[in-house]
């Protein structure tokens, strides 16, 4: 199924640029110039992911993004920043606001589709997770989704008690995702490191990205738990 | 008991007596004074006698005389005062000071001000300042710094105040704050004006270089469909604009980095990290550029456990290698050998880059490190001058130095050396 975009630039060019290279990768594309004009958007329109600039007219990217958190249909869409401002602050700041990534201008065509893929690949992984949650109930949930569902949580207790329980701390869901796959994705570093610690496995790879866990922890930034992967 | 009465001296006796031991001491007395008169070099005025007590007491007046003379003609103003501050003594030039202040003496009854309603800032050792008119100062204002020291005065308890005109050093103190101040706020615009430019640089930039690989992926679909000489020349062309904006970027990124660092806004943070890993890592993130560019790298860690932890900033480091492996990297030619080591010599951790490239010239070595500095043999070989300098101020910041040894057309050998024992943030991760 085509996937659709939400492009945020006021840069005419840019935004021009941007929707050509991602249509020529076969997505739909929704334009804005602004924040509110992409809020406006929003209301007609359910895009798959959102590509914002920050530094813009009436409303700026961080303030967008706060307004698309609170609402609730739209409060886990995936979120990438692409931005000329690349201080350390602005980009803990855009994380802390909930956004999923943060690229900087000028971007390379290959680093804003990886970006692209890894955020989709996340929800789709998501949603899977969300239809077994709700497909086995109670007792019937198997050990492996109860571990998965703790990793996207961050449920420190409950993963370690399942891990006590032993079981193939690797087992793949269908769409091929690891528990540790999912700590990762949703930037539970405490729920990973447990996971690696009790010997899950940083080099399996993530089969809608072909990442693997190790390099999609560095796609994420979590620089510091790539590097005791190794 | 009897008691033995002794019988009185005959009045005659007595009185000789008491005579000779009278003209013994002013025996005495003449003799030290012409002792003293010797030592002081008093003559007589009549030179074929020794000095006598008369000349003596001449020349103890005449020295007070002197003394009072040099206390009051003192260019600085000096006061003697008693412990409630009541002036005894003013000088010539304190008492210029008080009529500039604004005080009237009558020279008949002259009624002096109490030290502390004269001065009522007045400290030891501190600068006093001071409004006085204008023949006192063109400005209108003087600073004193003043000296005390306790003293006796006629018996009784008092303090000597001398007080220094320091105006001039004063002003020039100022006008050195007012300099630093604006130079501050110099520095400061200029760092507002780097984060703007290169904020402003970096949106056209983030277009053009859209385009330009646009137009790649559009010559690559139009060479499936069509076979033209011209494609292959278009192709060249956009790929080389590719390169001078990667270039343009990566100015724009390092002055970015050494303006922060050079404002002091660089975070330093060491914790205890495996520098071996790290090491190995950027190692392996540059290995396929070497093996494009045909260059082995070899990498061996020599410490005695290679997972050691020491307190790094691990983000800082790793720019420094990467830094350092690429220039190694850019001024090889295909075959040569790029060998990384780390090592512990006493109480240093030594990461050493040794390449077989090109080398530096003798004569430029001492400039390396400076901003936007180039060695006169780099030829084409694409840089900005500006990573060497911030690879330097990251050494600096972990209390480090950084060592650059270079033979002309054999290689460079670069060695970081770090102190083992810096004060971490914590002692696990």
């Amino acid at each position: 199924m085509t996937k659709t975009l939400m492009l945020v630039e006021d840069e005419a060019s840019l935004l021009d640029n941007l929707e050509e290279m991602l249509e020529l990768e076969g997505f739909d594309i929704i334009k804005a110039m602004n924040g509110g004009e992409a809020l406006a958007q929003l209301k007609t329109h359910q895009p798959d992911l959102i590509v914002c600039d920050i530094m813009m007219p009436m409303m700026d990217g961080f303030e967008f993004l706060e307004k698309v958190r609170a609402q609730p249909e739209t409060a886990s869409l995936p979120f990438i920043f692409l931005t000329a401002k690349t201080s350390e602050e602005d980009q803990r700041l855009g994380r802390e606001l909930g956004a999923d990534d943060y690229l900087t201008k000028p971007f390379t065509r290959e680093g804003l589709l990886k970006a692209i893929g890894l955020r989709l690949g996340k929800q789709h992984s998501l949603s899977h997770l969300e239809r077994e949650r709700s497909h086995q109930s109670g007792s019937r949930r198997s050990q492996a989704v109860l571990m998965r569902i703790a990793a996207v949580e961050g449920d420190v207790k409950t993963l370690e008690d399942l891990i006590q329980e032993g079981g193939n701390i690797d087992l793949l869901d269908e769409q091929g995702n690891s528990a540790l796959m999912f700590a990762v994705m949703m930037r539970n570093e405490e729920a990973a490191r447990i996971l690696l610690n009790a010997g899950a496995d940083p080099k399996l790879k993530h089969p809608k990205t072909s990442l693997s866990v190790q390099e999609m922890a560095r796609t994420m930034g979590l620089n510091r738990l790539a590097r005791e992967m190794g | 008991m009897s008691q033995l009465l002794k019988q009185p001296l005959p009045l005659r006796v007595w009185l000789e007596t008491e005579r000779d031991q009278l003209n013994q001491r002013v025996a005495d007395a003449q003799q030290k004074g012409q002792e003293l008169a010797v030592r002081l070099e008093i003559t007589s005025s009549d030179r074929s006698k020794p000095a006598g007590p008369h000349d003596l007491l001449k020349h103890f007046i005449a020295a007070e005389i002197r003394m009072r003379q040099l206390l009051l003609s003192h260019p600085a103003p000096l006061m003697i005062t008693d412990d409630e501050g009541r002036m005894l003594l003013t000088n010539v030039a304190a008492k210029k000071l008080l009529a500039a202040m604004g005080y009237n003496f009558n020279k008949t009854q002259p009624v002096y001000p109490l030290l502390e309603e004269a001065f009522p800032d007045f400290k030891p050792d501190q600068e006093v300042y001071l409004q006085v008119d204008e023949d006192y100062s063109p400005t209108g204002e003087v600073v004193l710094l003043a000296k005390e020291t306790s003293i006796k005065w006629q018996e009784t308890p008092a303090r000597i105040l001398l007080f220094h005109d320091i105006s001039v050093e004063s002003q020039a103190r100022h006008k050195l704050e007012n300099a630093i101040s604006s130079l501050e706020e110099i520095n400061r615009m200029k760092s507002e004006f780097m984060s703007m430019a290169t904020h402003e640089f970096r949106t056209p930039l983030a277009s053009i270089y859209s385009s330009l690989q646009l137009m790649d992926q559009y010559c690559q679909k139009l060479a499936q469909e069509t076979e033209s000489k011209w494609l292959d020349k278009l192709l060249r062309h956009v790929k080389r604009s590719e390169e001078a904006i990667q270039h343009l970027d990566g100015l724009v990124q390092e002055m970015l980095v050494l303006e922060k660092s050079q404002a002091g806004r660089t975070r330093f943070d060491p914790y205890p990290v495996s520098v071996g890993k790290l090491v190995e890592e950027v190692v392996d993130s540059l290995t396929p550029l070497a093996e494009k560019l045909e260059l082995p790298i070899s990498y061996s860690c020599q410490l005695e456990d290679p997972s050691k932890t020491y307190p790094v900033d691990a983000q800082l480091i790793q720019h420094i290698l990467t830094n350092l492996l690429s220039n190694a990297l850019k001024f090889s030619t295909p075959g040569q050998e790029i060998s990384i080591q780390v090592k512990e010599v006493d109480t240093w951790l030594c990461l050493q880059i040794e390449d077989q490239g090109r080398g530096i010239p003798a004569e430029d070595l001492d400039s390396l490190g400076e901003p936007f500095f180039r060695a006169g043999n780099v030829d084409n070989v694409q840089g900005t001058g500006l990573g060497l300098s911030i690879v330097k101020r990251f050494v600096d910041l972990h209390q480090g130095r950084l060592e650059i040894t270079s033979q002309l057309g054999q290689g460079s050998c670069f060695r970081v050396w770090l102190p083992i024992n810096l004060q971490s943030k914590e002692n696990e991760i």
